[in-house]
């Protein structure tokens, strides 16, 4: 569905020059979960925002199914693909009621008549849980929790093929965090979506995610059905990371590689 | 005599905040102790009362619609209502504390350099250079490489792991008796957290620091704690020692905060009970 060809990506930071992305290979299909994990500066978040259009890449191509797309998107082009930020505190505007937040991306993409955006911003927030009281408060008077759902649902408004979901839940508490885990697992059927999983907590993606790429630098470091992956890292550096998780059962120890 | 032992003893502690809506009672009545050297954990969500516990063995909540109540005895001595000029001799010297943002937690238009300085006089006349050398000593025992150059940047030259290596070793310096840790590795990447906890557990084993670890995340607690108190709005609903509490966990919601963590064996995501109950109302479990 998403081929990513031999992207690059090269950034200048005064005299220095930093290679956050080095020929990058992949192919996420439909319906996948596809994690990506690595540390900070890996380039994860570079790779998301060439895929969303906010960077030019260097070198390579990206293609969407048949179509390439460049950094210049047309509206068609830019509805397919939605982004959910880290942060639910600074990703939804401070000044907005929670209407219009959600009702942009509605408005924009001309999905539905200006008449029946109230109707369809109620049905959104029922999506994600949320009763349509909620539609006239602001961004402060919600929970962390209540703030990535919101987030969600304006991600959904433009019914995007594909979700770019960069650490949904790193902002929030474990047992919030799992809620909105089981949320996304729920809309991922609903609406038949395509998952980017951008995260560091393997925990999560070794619940969710299908396929995992770990990113080291730039470059892939492993690549792999995620169980596959879990049972037999072939990288040091994955083996690594598995074993800095922070586990709770003994018998979570015994599978971490030695 | 175990009384002597007892660094931190906090009995009954009540804390409410007078707000326009009315009175929100956020502590009630909670008692934990700390032992001189002991690494006890405070568990709970968001809201529970983690921070402000924190802030008031510190002394740092003193406005006008603050209530409280209680006694927080630290050395024998009750702390609670001390006036802010006996708290600045404790805090940095005694009592120090790191935050959850290192970033954040340090002033961005000073250097780092300075900013030890101003730690480093809280032990006492110091002069600048000297100031700088016990600095860059302090940061190479933490395995930094290039101490000079950290010391002369500033905080948003440092990323995140080298800036909360940072900030442990500045409330290290002075050697305190206690420290407050409120979620020092949840704004981390996995492998960087590991290496701040690890940082954390030699630099307080050597200095026979004790340490109240606050954090939401049981994994983490697993990896650091002996004791652990597990608080839920305002209550604590659960004591124990770590084995006692991961192996035997006896209140509901400290089984809902264990379960709720994603499995390395990879059982799919916990289910959840979409109308809990009041946790709060259980009676407290005690190992």
């Amino acid at each position: 569905m998403i081929k990513i060809n031999n992207i690059s990506k090269k950034f200048f930071i005064k005299n220095n020059e930093v290679q956050a992305l080095n020929k990058i290979n992949l192919i996420i299909e439909e319906k996948d979960c596809f994690a990506v994990v690595g540390e900070s500066g890996s380039g994860k978040t570079t790779l998301a925002n060439i895929i969303l259009g906010v960077y030019q890449q260097d070198k390579g191509d990206l293609w969407f199914n048949e179509e390439q797309l460049h950094k210049t998107r047309n509206l068609q082009q830019r509805k397919l693909i939605q982004y959910v930020q880290q942060n639910p505190m600074s990703t939804l505007n401070p000044k907005k009621t929670i209407f219009s937040t959600i009702s942009l991306p509605l408005r924009i993409h001309k999905i539905v008549k200006k008449n029946e955006l109230e109707e369809r911003v109620k049905q959104l927030l029922s999506y994600v849980g949320m009763e349509p009281e909620f539609m006239v408060r602001y961004p402060d008077t919600l929970s962390g929790g209540q703030k990535q759902r919101v987030a969600i649902a304006r991600a959904l408004a433009a019914e995007p093929k594909v979700l770019i979901l960069d650490e949904p839940t790193s902002a929030l508490d474990v047992i919030v965090q799992s809620k909105v885990l089981n949320l996304l697992l729920k809309i991922k059927m609903e609406f038949n979506l395509t998952y980017i999983f951008i995260t560091h907590d393997l925990s999560v993606v070794r619940n969710i995610a299908n396929k995992v790429v770990v990113m080291k630098k730039g470059i892939i470091e492993e690549f792999g059905e995620t169980k596959k992956v879990f049972l037999n890292p072939q990288s040091i550096y994955t083996k690594e990371l598995i074993n800095a998780i922070p586990t709770v059962l003994d018998k979570e120890d015994m599978l971490k590689p030695k | 005599m175990s009384m002597s032992n007892k660094l931190l003893k906090i009995q009954d502690l009540e804390l409410s905040f007078k707000m326009y809506e009315g009175i929100s009672y956020v502590l009630k009545k909670i008692s934990l102790e700390l032992d001189r050297g002991e690494k006890v954990a405070l568990v709970g969500e968001s809201g529970s009362g983690k921070s402000v516990t924190t802030k008031l063995i510190l002394g740092l909540l003193n406005q006008k619609n603050v209530s409280k109540k209680g006694r927080i005895i630290f050395n024998n001595k009750d702390i609670l209502n001390l006036s802010q000029s006996e708290f600045k001799k404790i805090r940095g010297n005694n009592i120090s504390i790191i935050f959850q943002d290192p970033i954040a937690a340090l002033n961005p238009v000073f250097k780092i350099k300075d900013q030890f300085y101003e730690v480093n006089l809280n032990g006492g006349k110091i002069s600048k250079k000297d100031s700088f050398l016990k600095a860059c000593e302090a940061l190479q025992k933490v395995s930094i490489r290039d101490p000079e150059r950290v010391l002369e940047s500033y905080p948003f030259q440092l990323s995140g792991g080298l800036a909360q290596r940072v900030v442990i070793t500045m409330a290290m310096i002075n050697k305190p008796e206690l420290l407050l840790a409120d979620e020092p590795s949840t704004a981390l990447d996995v492998t960087v957290q590991n290496q701040a906890l690890d940082l954390m557990n030699e630099l307080t084993e050597a200095t026979n620091t004790a340490v109240l670890l606050i954090t939401h995340n049981m994994g983490v607690v697993r990896k650091f704690a002996e004791k652990v108190y597990v608080i839920y709005r305002g209550v604590i609903v659960e004591e124990g020692t770590k084995n006692q509490l991961f192996n035997n966990p006896g209140h509901p919601y400290t089984k809902a905060l264990l379960e709720s963590i994603p499995k390395l064996s990879g059982d799919g995501l916990p289910k959840h009970n979409e109308n809990p109950p009041d946790y709060a109302l259980i009676k407290k479990y005690t190992h």
